[in-house]
């Protein structure tokens, strides 16, 4: 059969009787089995539970597309990255720490994808803990590109993108703490959304950095990815960080003020990435925004602020895994975990903690405060989600810190918490797919939407997919 | 490349502050403090890598924050919910248990932690 690339599609194509919801899981299942081998981007495929949702979504189609105004996500079948604990489904943060758990529960983002009638696949492959830019720290084996399978599909919510990617879901969670979903859409022509911290609970997500984690998650389009927005912000009572009435810019302006950030398009960023990118702003220009240049002078700390307070974090995070309530012991910890684990220990040690710690929590403010700053003089901020296209495999895992630039684009929005979304805008000569980042202002998704979505009309990059 | 621009950036800092390099005594410590059992071999390639990091860390010191809030969380607001049992969330006893490896009459088995 041929597979719906949309929710919207997928949900049409069922209203019309082309398919039943038992037939897509058919056909996504085929496609895993054939393909997935060589992909790795499952580490738990759940047919069972896949079958027994897609069942109750069939008994409800006879409603009429009515019954969509309380499952918005009807029939949408979601790959979810192992972060999140599926209750009686094995859940293992890609590390060897947890191969058997299995939770009692179930995080909220699952749940109100249950409720809104969406089909969980699978979970999905991912840096063991989140920690990485590749997939390479998965204790399950690297996930590959589905553009180019000798690339990184990028990290650490690998398994979900390669997973869209390669069309064996219609949609996919992540999570999000300095990138994990923007730079892995980046490098697979997907829409990967980070949403303002504090929009989405992310009760019954692994912790990582608990300051940086969010939900976020990755849709063929910027309007895919706006419905699933709209299922899972919200507060649940499990999440502090997360409180309701929020206002939301009701207005969808369709002129909007955008700047584009000298400091991110200077020496480090790849030729035709740049090239691509500018041609994605000159679309902008010619859709009727206003386009300027702008200055965030604190461009440069944030990296290194990112991998002080990230590890930090990490190290209190990942403290409770002592193989006592569930999981096994400290030593199956793999390398990139043992390392943020010590950094995070020594950053906050006696005698380093004010040198680093401390300083970089200032440092942080003063990033914060530049992004406010510019969000005065504009309604977005336009960059490269990341400075080259998906690199080799094998290419940076023996060198930790420049893994960890890769990271340079995207770690800033995440210590401001404010929202940003990647999206396609071309390919390199050798059909690399590139990404374009955008950031609003806090608890401002609409802004990225209309401009997303607007873009998405009048291109086409969104719609290719890759041969495999 | 911006690697290699930022590693270049990186010497020049690292020169210009006299950072010390961390010593396999330094990572000893803080596997201890991270309760990590490192084998010697392991102690040496941590100790290469995250004394490179940690030189990378030092460009925070560029920045002058003085009178400047420090910031712990992108997020000033905190919604608590009332200190209220909510049995629809309350885990059974063999739930909670669920996932251990050694249990013994409906208890978690933990090392001893003092002796005799």
């Amino acid at each position: 059969m041929i597979l719906p690339n949309t929710i919207k599609e997928l949900q049409d194509e069922l209203f019309e009787k082309k398919y039943k919801a038992v037939d897509l899981v058919d056909g996504y299942l085929a496609r895993i089995k054939t393909l997935d081998k060589d992909l790795n981007s499952f580490i738990t495929v759940t047919e069972g539970e896949a079958y027994s949702q897609a069942k109750s979504v069939d008994g409800l189609l006879s409603e009429g597309r009515s019954v969509l105004e309380k499952k918005p996500l009807l029939g949408a079948v979601f790959a979810v990255k192992d972060m999140y604990c599926t209750k009686g489904i094995r859940t293992t943060a890609g590390s060897r720490v947890l191969d058997s758990y299995i939770p009692p529960y179930s995080a909220t983002a699952i749940k109100k994808l249950e409720n809104a009638g969406a089909i969980l696949i699978g979970k999905t492959n991912q840096d063991a803990w989140a920690h990485g830019a590749s997939g390479e720290n998965s204790d399950f084996g690297p996930t590959k590109n589905p553009w180019d399978r000798s690339r990184v599909p990028g990290g650490s919510s690998s398994g979900s993108a390669a997973a869209l990617g390669a069309n064996f879901c219609t949609a996919a969670l992540g999570t999000d703490t300095g990138g994990s979903v923007r730079q892995p859409a980046g490098f697979t022509n997907l829409v990967g959304l980070r949403p303002t911290y504090g929009s989405v609970s992310r009760y019954g997500v692994i912790a990582m950095a608990s300051s940086l984690d969010t939900v976020a998650f990755f849709g063929q389009t910027v309007k895919d990815v706006e419905k699933i927005f709209d299922v899972l912000k919200g507060p649940d009572g499990y999440d502090a960080t997360v409180s309701g009435g929020r206002v939301q810019s009701a207005s969808r302006r369709t002129k909007l003020k955008i700047g584009l950030p000298k400091e991110y398009f200077e020496e480090g960023l790849n030729s035709e990435v740049r090239v691509i990118i500018e041609k994605a702003v000159s679309v902008f220009r010619r859709i009727g925004h206003e386009v300027l240049t702008i200055s965030l002078p604190m461009t440069r700390y944030a990296v290194s602020t990112y991998y002080i307070i990230q590890p930090a974090e990490v190290s209190s995070n990942l403290a409770r895994y002592d193989g006592v309530r569930f999981g096994a012991g400290r030593s199956r910890f793999g390398d990139e975990a043992k390392r943020r684990i010590m950094l995070g220990s020594f950053v906050l040690s006696a005698g380093y903690h004010d040198k680093y710690y401390g300083k970089a929590t200032q440092v942080r403010a003063k990033i914060a405060q530049d992004l406010e700053n510019a969000f005065d003089k504009v309604d977005l901020i336009l960059t490269p989600t990341s400075p080259t296209p998906a690199f080799e495999l094998g290419e940076k895992e023996a060198d930790p810190l420049s893994m960890y630039l890769a990271d340079v684009y995207t770690a800033a929005a995440s210590l401001a918490g404010v929202p940003a979304m990647s999206l396609p805008v071309g390919f390199t000569k050798t059909g690399l797919p590139v990404g374009m980042q955008i950031i609003s202002s806090k608890f401002n998704e609409e802004a990225l939407f209309a401009a997303g979505v607007k873009y998405q009309q009048v291109t086409d990059w969104h719609k290719k997919h890759p041969t495999i | 490349m911006k690697f290699a621009e930022d590693r270049r950036t990186l010497q020049f800092v690292v020169s210009y502050a006299h950072m010390a390099k961390l010593k396999k005594a330094d990572i000893g410590h803080v596997a201890g403090l991270s309760k990590l059992t490192l084998e010697d071999r392991e102690l040496e390639k941590f100790r290469g890598q995250m004394s490179e990091i940690v030189d990378y860390f030092a460009r925070t010191r560029e920045v002058t924050t003085r009178a400047v809030e420090p910031k712990a969380d992108s997020n000033s607001s905190e919604s608590l919910r009332d200190d209220k049992v909510n049995t629809n969330q309350e885990l059974s006893q063999a739930e909670a248990l669920s996932g251990a490896q050694n249990v013994h009459n409906g208890y978690f088995v933990v090392k001893a932690l003092l002796e005799k």
